[in-house]
Protein backbone atom coordinates (compact mmCIF):
# COMPACT_ATOMS: atom_id res chain seq x y z
CA UNK A 1 0.00 0.00 0.00
CA UNK A 2 1.47 3.35 -0.95
CA UNK A 3 1.70 6.26 1.45
CA UNK A 4 -0.64 9.12 0.54
CA UNK A 5 -1.03 12.73 1.63
CA UNK A 6 -4.36 14.15 0.48
CA UNK A 7 -5.13 17.84 0.74
CA UNK A 8 -2.84 18.19 3.78
CA UNK A 9 -2.49 21.60 5.47
CA UNK A 10 -0.35 22.32 8.52
CA UNK A 11 -0.29 25.50 10.59
CA UNK A 12 2.01 26.45 13.46
CA UNK A 13 -0.17 29.00 15.23
CA UNK A 14 -0.94 31.71 12.70
CA UNK A 15 1.81 30.58 10.35
CA UNK A 16 0.74 28.27 7.56
CA UNK A 17 3.51 25.81 6.69
CA UNK A 18 1.90 23.39 4.24
CA UNK A 19 -1.08 24.20 2.03
CA UNK A 20 -3.26 21.59 0.32
CA UNK A 21 -0.49 19.09 -0.27
CA UNK A 22 -1.25 16.03 -2.42
CA UNK A 23 1.49 13.43 -2.70
CA UNK A 24 1.78 9.68 -3.14
CA UNK A 25 4.85 7.61 -2.27
CA UNK A 26 4.92 4.23 -4.01
CA UNK A 27 6.14 1.06 -2.35
CA UNK A 28 9.77 0.16 -2.99
CA UNK A 29 10.50 3.46 -4.75
CA UNK A 30 12.61 6.45 -3.86
CA UNK A 31 10.43 9.57 -3.74
CA UNK A 32 12.06 12.95 -3.40
CA UNK A 33 10.45 16.08 -1.99
CA UNK A 34 12.45 19.02 -3.29
CA UNK A 35 12.02 22.56 -2.08
CA UNK A 36 13.82 25.70 -0.99
CA UNK A 37 15.40 25.79 2.49
CA UNK A 38 12.90 26.39 5.27
CA UNK A 39 9.84 25.76 3.10
CA UNK A 40 8.46 23.01 5.35
CA UNK A 41 9.93 19.87 3.81
CA UNK A 42 10.87 18.42 7.19
CA UNK A 43 7.29 19.00 8.36
CA UNK A 44 6.20 16.39 5.81
CA UNK A 45 8.55 13.85 7.41
CA UNK A 46 7.34 14.94 10.86
CA UNK A 47 3.77 14.18 9.79
CA UNK A 48 4.85 10.67 8.81
CA UNK A 49 6.55 10.11 12.20
CA UNK A 50 3.58 11.70 14.05
CA UNK A 51 5.77 14.47 15.43
CA UNK A 52 3.50 17.05 13.79
CA UNK A 53 -0.22 16.89 13.09
CA UNK A 54 -2.11 18.14 10.08
CA UNK A 55 -5.00 20.54 10.67
CA UNK A 56 -6.62 19.47 7.42
CA UNK A 57 -6.41 16.54 5.04
CA UNK A 58 -5.91 12.80 5.17
CA UNK A 59 -2.68 10.89 5.67
CA UNK A 60 -2.88 7.20 4.81
CA UNK A 61 -0.65 4.16 4.38
CA UNK A 62 1.83 4.94 7.16
CA UNK A 63 -0.12 3.69 10.21
CA UNK A 64 1.98 1.51 12.45
CA UNK A 65 4.67 0.81 9.88
CA UNK A 66 8.25 0.64 11.03
CA UNK A 67 10.34 3.63 10.09
CA UNK A 68 14.07 4.26 9.74
CA UNK A 69 15.19 7.86 9.71
CA UNK A 70 18.34 9.43 8.31
CA UNK A 71 18.76 12.85 9.86
CA UNK A 72 20.86 15.78 8.66
CA UNK A 73 23.35 14.85 11.37
CA UNK A 74 24.22 11.20 12.06
CA UNK A 75 22.79 11.11 15.63
CA UNK A 76 25.02 8.26 16.79
CA UNK A 77 25.41 7.37 20.45
CA UNK A 78 29.00 8.41 21.28
CA UNK A 79 29.38 5.75 23.99
CA UNK A 80 28.49 2.85 21.71
CA UNK A 81 30.78 1.38 19.07
CA UNK A 82 29.81 1.43 15.40
CA UNK A 83 28.37 -2.07 15.81
CA UNK A 84 26.70 -1.06 19.08
CA UNK A 85 24.96 1.81 17.31
CA UNK A 86 23.48 -0.62 14.77
CA UNK A 87 22.42 -3.05 17.50
CA UNK A 88 20.77 -0.21 19.41
CA UNK A 89 17.94 -0.07 16.83
CA UNK A 90 17.59 -3.82 16.29
CA UNK A 91 14.50 -5.59 17.61
CA UNK A 92 15.16 -8.02 20.41
CA UNK A 93 14.16 -10.98 18.28
CA UNK A 94 16.30 -13.87 17.11
CA UNK A 95 19.54 -15.00 18.68
CA UNK A 96 22.57 -12.83 19.46
CA UNK A 97 24.42 -14.58 16.63
CA UNK A 98 21.68 -13.65 14.18
CA UNK A 99 21.86 -10.03 15.26
CA UNK A 100 25.66 -10.08 14.94
CA UNK A 101 25.31 -11.50 11.45
CA UNK A 102 22.78 -8.85 10.44
CA UNK A 103 25.09 -6.07 11.66
CA UNK A 104 28.10 -7.61 9.92
CA UNK A 105 26.16 -7.74 6.67
CA UNK A 106 25.28 -4.04 6.67
CA UNK A 107 28.69 -2.99 7.96
CA UNK A 108 30.27 -4.91 5.11
CA UNK A 109 27.95 -3.31 2.57
CA UNK A 110 28.93 0.14 3.82
CA UNK A 111 32.67 -0.73 4.02
CA UNK A 112 32.65 -0.34 7.78
CA UNK A 113 33.63 -3.87 8.83
CA UNK A 114 37.10 -2.76 9.91
CA UNK A 115 35.64 -0.03 12.09
CA UNK A 116 32.96 -2.00 13.90
CA UNK A 117 34.69 -1.60 17.28
CA UNK A 118 35.44 2.09 16.82
CA UNK A 119 33.62 4.81 18.73
CA UNK A 120 31.94 7.57 16.69
CA UNK A 121 34.27 10.21 18.17
CA UNK A 122 37.14 8.72 16.14
CA UNK A 123 35.26 8.69 12.81
CA UNK A 124 35.11 11.37 10.12
CA UNK A 125 31.81 13.10 9.28
CA UNK A 126 31.33 10.98 6.15
CA UNK A 127 32.00 7.73 8.03
CA UNK A 128 29.54 8.69 10.75
CA UNK A 129 26.85 9.28 8.13
CA UNK A 130 27.71 5.88 6.62
CA UNK A 131 27.10 4.30 10.02
CA UNK A 132 23.74 6.11 10.10
CA UNK A 133 22.91 4.66 6.66
CA UNK A 134 23.90 1.15 7.81
CA UNK A 135 21.75 1.65 10.91
CA UNK A 136 18.75 2.73 8.81
CA UNK A 137 18.96 -0.46 6.76
CA UNK A 138 19.80 -2.74 9.70
CA UNK A 139 16.54 -1.67 11.36
CA UNK A 140 13.77 -3.90 10.05
CA UNK A 141 11.74 -0.99 8.68
CA UNK A 142 9.44 -0.75 5.65
CA UNK A 143 10.01 2.94 5.15
CA UNK A 144 13.19 5.03 5.25
CA UNK A 145 12.75 8.76 5.75
CA UNK A 146 15.71 10.97 4.88
CA UNK A 147 16.09 14.59 5.89
CA UNK A 148 18.94 15.99 3.77
CA UNK A 149 21.42 13.41 5.07
CA UNK A 150 24.09 14.28 2.48
CA UNK A 151 24.10 17.98 3.28
CA UNK A 152 27.43 19.45 4.37
CA UNK A 153 29.57 16.69 2.84
CA UNK A 154 32.06 17.45 0.09
CA UNK A 155 30.97 16.56 -3.46
CA UNK A 156 33.10 13.45 -3.87
CA UNK A 157 32.05 12.04 -0.53
CA UNK A 158 28.43 12.90 -1.21
CA UNK A 159 28.48 11.00 -4.55
CA UNK A 160 30.17 7.99 -2.92
CA UNK A 161 27.59 7.90 -0.14
CA UNK A 162 24.72 8.27 -2.61
CA UNK A 163 26.09 5.35 -4.68
CA UNK A 164 26.48 3.27 -1.55
CA UNK A 165 22.94 4.14 -0.52
CA UNK A 166 21.58 3.17 -3.94
CA UNK A 167 23.33 -0.20 -3.92
CA UNK A 168 21.96 -0.95 -0.44
CA UNK A 169 18.49 0.15 -1.52
CA UNK A 170 18.61 -2.05 -4.63
CA UNK A 171 19.20 -5.08 -2.41
CA UNK A 172 16.57 -4.13 0.14
CA UNK A 173 13.96 -2.22 -1.90
CA UNK A 174 12.53 -0.22 0.96
CA UNK A 175 10.15 2.67 0.40
CA UNK A 176 12.29 5.81 0.66
CA UNK A 177 11.16 9.40 1.08
CA UNK A 178 13.97 11.93 0.81
CA UNK A 179 13.58 15.65 1.40
CA UNK A 180 16.27 17.89 0.01
CA UNK A 181 16.98 21.25 -1.57
CA UNK A 182 19.73 19.79 -3.77
CA UNK A 183 18.55 19.26 -7.35
CA UNK A 184 21.54 17.02 -8.29
CA UNK A 185 20.81 14.74 -5.38
CA UNK A 186 17.13 14.66 -6.32
CA UNK A 187 17.78 13.72 -9.96
CA UNK A 188 20.35 11.08 -9.06
CA UNK A 189 18.14 9.32 -6.51
CA UNK A 190 14.50 9.80 -7.43
CA UNK A 191 11.93 7.56 -9.02
CA UNK A 192 9.45 10.35 -8.42
CA UNK A 193 9.98 14.02 -7.55
CA UNK A 194 7.62 16.53 -5.92
CA UNK A 195 8.67 20.17 -6.03
CA UNK A 196 7.45 22.46 -3.27
CA UNK A 197 7.03 26.23 -3.38
CA UNK A 198 8.09 28.74 -0.69
CA UNK A 199 6.04 28.85 2.54
CA UNK A 200 3.13 28.10 2.72
CA UNK A 201 4.44 25.20 0.67
CA UNK A 202 2.32 23.67 -2.05
CA UNK A 203 3.28 21.22 -4.81
CA UNK A 204 4.30 23.21 -7.92
CA UNK A 205 5.57 20.33 -10.04
CA UNK A 206 5.81 16.56 -9.90
CA UNK A 207 7.10 13.96 -12.32
CA UNK A 208 8.55 10.47 -12.58
CA UNK A 209 12.04 9.61 -13.78
CA UNK A 210 12.01 6.30 -15.61
CA UNK A 211 15.61 6.18 -16.79
CA UNK A 212 18.17 4.05 -14.95
CA UNK A 213 20.21 5.73 -12.22
CA UNK A 214 23.46 4.75 -13.94
CA UNK A 215 22.53 7.15 -16.77
CA UNK A 216 22.02 10.02 -14.36
CA UNK A 217 25.62 10.82 -13.47
CA UNK A 218 26.31 14.50 -12.73
CA UNK A 219 26.69 16.55 -15.93
CA UNK A 220 25.12 13.90 -18.19
CA UNK A 221 22.58 15.20 -20.76
CA UNK A 222 19.79 13.29 -19.00
CA UNK A 223 20.61 14.79 -15.61
CA UNK A 224 20.88 18.26 -17.14
CA UNK A 225 17.42 17.88 -18.71
CA UNK A 226 15.77 17.07 -15.39
CA UNK A 227 17.88 19.53 -13.42
CA UNK A 228 16.87 22.31 -15.76
CA UNK A 229 13.19 21.45 -15.29
CA UNK A 230 13.64 21.46 -11.49
CA UNK A 231 15.54 24.72 -11.62
CA UNK A 232 12.67 26.38 -13.49
CA UNK A 233 10.11 25.00 -11.04
CA UNK A 234 12.07 26.25 -8.05
CA UNK A 235 13.07 29.73 -9.19
CA UNK B 1 55.31 16.72 34.33
CA UNK B 2 54.92 20.47 34.61
CA UNK B 3 51.80 20.16 36.75
CA UNK B 4 53.57 17.68 39.08
CA UNK B 5 56.42 20.16 39.52
CA UNK B 6 53.93 22.97 40.29
CA UNK B 7 52.18 20.74 42.83
CA UNK B 8 55.47 19.99 44.57
CA UNK B 9 56.48 23.67 44.45
CA UNK B 10 53.18 24.86 45.94
CA UNK B 11 53.38 22.21 48.70
CA UNK B 12 56.94 23.32 49.49
CA UNK B 13 55.84 26.99 49.63
CA UNK B 14 52.96 26.07 51.95
CA UNK B 15 55.26 24.13 54.29
CA UNK B 16 57.77 26.95 54.28
CA UNK B 17 55.09 29.51 55.15
CA UNK B 18 53.81 27.21 57.91
CA UNK B 19 57.33 26.90 59.32
CA UNK B 20 57.93 30.67 59.21
CA UNK B 21 54.63 31.51 60.91
CA UNK B 22 55.21 28.84 63.59
CA UNK B 23 58.66 30.33 64.24
CA UNK B 24 57.11 33.79 64.51
CA UNK B 25 54.42 32.53 66.92
CA UNK B 26 56.99 30.68 68.98
CA UNK B 27 54.43 28.47 70.69
CA UNK B 28 53.82 24.78 69.89
CA UNK B 29 50.34 25.04 71.44
CA UNK B 30 49.18 27.86 69.18
CA UNK B 31 50.88 26.68 65.98
CA UNK B 32 53.17 23.67 66.03
CA UNK B 33 55.93 23.48 63.43
CA UNK B 34 55.53 21.17 60.43
CA UNK B 35 58.16 18.77 61.80
CA UNK B 36 56.33 18.61 65.17
CA UNK B 37 53.07 17.85 63.35
CA UNK B 38 54.69 15.16 61.20
CA UNK B 39 56.49 13.54 64.13
CA UNK B 40 53.17 13.53 65.97
CA UNK B 41 51.65 11.85 62.89
CA UNK B 42 54.30 9.11 63.01
CA UNK B 43 53.71 8.64 66.72
CA UNK B 44 49.93 8.64 66.24
CA UNK B 45 50.01 6.10 63.43
CA UNK B 46 51.92 3.62 65.56
CA UNK B 47 49.42 4.04 68.41
CA UNK B 48 46.88 1.44 69.56
CA UNK B 49 43.66 2.78 68.11
CA UNK B 50 44.89 4.70 65.08
CA UNK B 51 43.97 2.03 62.54
CA UNK B 52 40.57 1.43 64.19
CA UNK B 53 39.81 5.17 64.14
CA UNK B 54 40.91 5.44 60.52
CA UNK B 55 38.93 2.41 59.34
CA UNK B 56 35.77 3.30 61.26
CA UNK B 57 35.77 6.85 59.86
CA UNK B 58 36.31 5.51 56.33
CA UNK B 59 33.52 2.96 56.87
CA UNK B 60 31.07 5.63 58.03
CA UNK B 61 32.04 7.90 55.13
CA UNK B 62 31.64 5.12 52.57
CA UNK B 63 28.26 3.97 53.92
CA UNK B 64 26.90 7.54 54.01
CA UNK B 65 28.35 8.34 50.60
CA UNK B 66 27.11 5.20 48.85
CA UNK B 67 23.62 5.38 50.39
CA UNK B 68 23.31 9.07 49.58
CA UNK B 69 24.70 8.74 46.05
CA UNK B 70 22.32 5.85 45.28
CA UNK B 71 19.28 7.73 46.61
CA UNK B 72 20.37 10.93 44.82
CA UNK B 73 20.77 9.04 41.54
CA UNK B 74 17.29 7.49 41.66
CA UNK B 75 15.51 10.61 42.95
CA UNK B 76 17.57 12.90 40.69
CA UNK B 77 16.56 10.93 37.59
CA UNK B 78 12.90 11.05 38.66
CA UNK B 79 13.13 14.80 39.33
CA UNK B 80 14.95 15.48 36.06
CA UNK B 81 12.29 13.62 34.11
CA UNK B 82 9.19 14.68 36.02
CA UNK B 83 8.24 18.26 36.81
CA UNK B 84 6.05 17.28 39.80
CA UNK B 85 8.84 15.30 41.49
CA UNK B 86 11.22 18.20 40.79
CA UNK B 87 8.87 20.72 42.40
CA UNK B 88 8.40 18.44 45.42
CA UNK B 89 12.14 17.95 45.80
CA UNK B 90 13.23 21.55 45.29
CA UNK B 91 12.13 22.99 48.68
CA UNK B 92 13.59 19.95 50.47
CA UNK B 93 16.94 20.45 48.77
CA UNK B 94 16.90 24.15 49.67
CA UNK B 95 16.20 23.33 53.34
CA UNK B 96 18.93 20.66 53.48
CA UNK B 97 21.43 23.00 51.83
CA UNK B 98 20.72 25.97 54.08
CA UNK B 99 20.44 24.24 57.48
CA UNK B 100 23.82 24.54 59.24
CA UNK B 101 25.68 21.22 59.43
CA UNK B 102 26.00 21.69 63.21
CA UNK B 103 22.21 21.83 63.61
CA UNK B 104 21.94 18.56 61.70
CA UNK B 105 24.64 16.99 63.88
CA UNK B 106 23.03 18.11 67.14
CA UNK B 107 19.61 16.86 66.04
CA UNK B 108 21.11 13.59 64.80
CA UNK B 109 22.69 13.00 68.22
CA UNK B 110 19.19 13.15 69.69
CA UNK B 111 17.74 10.83 67.05
CA UNK B 112 20.47 8.22 66.48
CA UNK B 113 23.21 6.44 68.37
CA UNK B 114 26.65 7.99 68.07
CA UNK B 115 27.89 5.43 65.51
CA UNK B 116 25.22 6.43 63.01
CA UNK B 117 25.28 10.21 63.47
CA UNK B 118 28.18 10.75 60.99
CA UNK B 119 26.49 8.46 58.43
CA UNK B 120 23.24 10.41 58.64
CA UNK B 121 25.01 13.77 58.42
CA UNK B 122 27.07 12.58 55.46
CA UNK B 123 23.90 11.37 53.74
CA UNK B 124 22.20 14.74 54.11
CA UNK B 125 25.22 16.80 53.07
CA UNK B 126 26.05 14.69 50.01
CA UNK B 127 22.48 14.23 48.75
CA UNK B 128 21.85 17.77 47.40
CA UNK B 129 25.25 17.89 45.67
CA UNK B 130 24.76 14.67 43.70
CA UNK B 131 21.03 15.03 43.05
CA UNK B 132 21.55 18.56 41.64
CA UNK B 133 24.16 17.20 39.22
CA UNK B 134 21.95 14.27 38.22
CA UNK B 135 19.00 16.60 37.57
CA UNK B 136 21.26 18.83 35.47
CA UNK B 137 22.50 15.76 33.58
CA UNK B 138 18.99 14.53 32.82
CA UNK B 139 17.99 17.98 31.57
CA UNK B 140 21.00 17.99 29.26
CA UNK B 141 20.38 14.61 27.63
CA UNK B 142 20.53 15.26 23.88
CA UNK B 143 16.87 15.47 22.74
CA UNK B 144 17.96 14.52 19.22
CA UNK B 145 19.14 11.12 20.46
CA UNK B 146 15.85 10.57 22.29
CA UNK B 147 13.93 11.56 19.16
CA UNK B 148 16.03 9.15 17.07
CA UNK B 149 15.38 6.32 19.55
CA UNK B 150 11.62 6.98 19.59
CA UNK B 151 11.39 7.01 15.78
CA UNK B 152 13.28 3.69 15.69
CA UNK B 153 10.85 2.46 18.38
CA UNK B 154 13.61 1.54 20.80
CA UNK B 155 12.21 0.25 24.12
CA UNK B 156 12.09 2.46 27.22
CA UNK B 157 14.51 0.23 29.11
CA UNK B 158 17.10 0.47 26.36
CA UNK B 159 16.62 4.26 26.17
CA UNK B 160 17.19 4.49 29.94
CA UNK B 161 20.29 2.29 30.00
CA UNK B 162 21.85 3.30 26.70
CA UNK B 163 20.98 6.99 26.42
CA UNK B 164 20.10 8.41 29.82
CA UNK B 165 22.70 6.61 31.97
CA UNK B 166 25.72 7.20 29.70
CA UNK B 167 24.66 10.87 29.21
CA UNK B 168 24.54 11.25 32.98
CA UNK B 169 28.02 9.91 33.65
CA UNK B 170 30.01 13.19 33.27
CA UNK B 171 27.52 15.03 35.51
CA UNK B 172 27.47 12.17 38.00
CA UNK B 173 31.27 12.06 38.15
CA UNK B 174 31.45 15.82 38.73
CA UNK B 175 28.87 15.45 41.52
CA UNK B 176 30.67 12.47 43.05
CA UNK B 177 33.97 14.33 42.94
CA UNK B 178 32.58 17.38 44.80
CA UNK B 179 30.64 15.12 47.16
CA UNK B 180 33.68 12.99 47.99
CA UNK B 181 35.41 16.08 49.39
CA UNK B 182 32.32 17.16 51.33
CA UNK B 183 31.86 13.62 52.73
CA UNK B 184 34.97 13.65 54.92
CA UNK B 185 34.35 17.19 56.16
CA UNK B 186 30.81 16.22 57.20
CA UNK B 187 31.72 12.85 58.70
CA UNK B 188 34.63 14.18 60.74
CA UNK B 189 32.69 17.25 61.92
CA UNK B 190 29.89 14.95 63.05
CA UNK B 191 32.39 12.67 64.79
CA UNK B 192 33.95 15.60 66.67
CA UNK B 193 30.59 16.36 68.24
CA UNK B 194 29.01 12.91 68.55
CA UNK B 195 32.32 11.26 69.58
CA UNK B 196 31.88 7.63 68.56
CA UNK B 197 34.38 5.23 70.19
CA UNK B 198 36.75 4.94 67.22
CA UNK B 199 36.87 7.96 64.92
CA UNK B 200 39.24 10.55 63.49
CA UNK B 201 36.84 13.23 64.80
CA UNK B 202 36.97 11.77 68.30
CA UNK B 203 40.77 11.76 68.11
CA UNK B 204 40.70 15.42 67.09
CA UNK B 205 38.39 16.27 69.96
CA UNK B 206 40.70 14.59 72.50
CA UNK B 207 43.76 16.31 71.02
CA UNK B 208 42.02 19.66 71.35
CA UNK B 209 40.91 19.04 74.94
CA UNK B 210 44.49 18.08 75.85
CA UNK B 211 45.83 21.14 73.98
CA UNK B 212 47.90 18.75 71.87
CA UNK B 213 47.85 20.96 68.78
CA UNK B 214 50.53 18.96 66.98
CA UNK B 215 48.34 15.85 67.23
CA UNK B 216 45.32 17.85 66.04
CA UNK B 217 47.38 18.83 63.00
CA UNK B 218 48.39 15.18 62.54
CA UNK B 219 44.73 14.09 62.46
CA UNK B 220 44.02 16.91 60.02
CA UNK B 221 46.77 15.66 57.73
CA UNK B 222 45.20 12.18 57.87
CA UNK B 223 41.82 13.69 56.89
CA UNK B 224 43.41 15.58 53.98
CA UNK B 225 45.07 12.39 52.73
CA UNK B 226 41.79 10.41 52.85
CA UNK B 227 39.97 13.21 51.05
CA UNK B 228 42.63 13.50 48.32
CA UNK B 229 42.71 9.75 47.73
CA UNK B 230 38.93 9.52 47.41
CA UNK B 231 38.76 12.52 45.07
CA UNK B 232 41.57 11.15 42.88
CA UNK B 233 39.79 7.79 42.79
CA UNK B 234 36.50 9.36 41.66
CA UNK B 235 38.25 11.51 39.04
CA UNK B 236 40.06 8.40 37.79
CA UNK B 237 36.76 6.63 37.15
CA UNK B 238 36.25 8.64 33.96
CA UNK B 239 39.29 6.98 32.39
CA UNK B 240 37.48 3.65 32.67
CA UNK B 241 34.97 4.85 30.08
CA UNK B 242 36.14 3.36 26.77
CA UNK B 243 34.66 6.08 24.54
CA UNK B 244 36.67 8.71 26.42
CA UNK B 245 39.95 6.88 25.89
CA UNK B 246 42.20 7.63 22.97
CA UNK B 247 42.64 4.81 20.46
Amino acid sequence: MSIKLQNISVNFGDLQILKNIDMGFNEGEISVVLGPSGCGKTTILNLLTSMNEAQEGVLSGIGERKISYLFQEPRLLPWLTVEGNLKFVLDEVGTADERDELCSRFLKMTDLSDYKNWYPGKLSGGMKQRVAIARAFAHSSDVILMDEPFQGLDLKLKLTLIDQFISLWKEERRTVILVTHDIHEAVKLADRIYVLSEKPAGVVDSFTIEEKREERSPGSPLSLKYESRLYKSLV
Amino acid sequence: MKSKFLLLASTAVLLLLWKLVSLYMGSEIILPSPEAAFSSLVELSSGDHFLDSLLFTIKRGLIGFVLSASAALVIGIAAGENRIVFNLLKPMLTVIKTVPVLSIVLLAIIWFDTENVPIFVCFLVVFPVISANVIEGIKNVDPHLIEMARIYRVGKRRILFQIYFPSLIPYLLAGLSTASGVTWKAVIAAEVISMPRYAIGTGMQFSQIQLNTAELFAWTIVAIIISSISETFVMGLQYLLPWRRKL
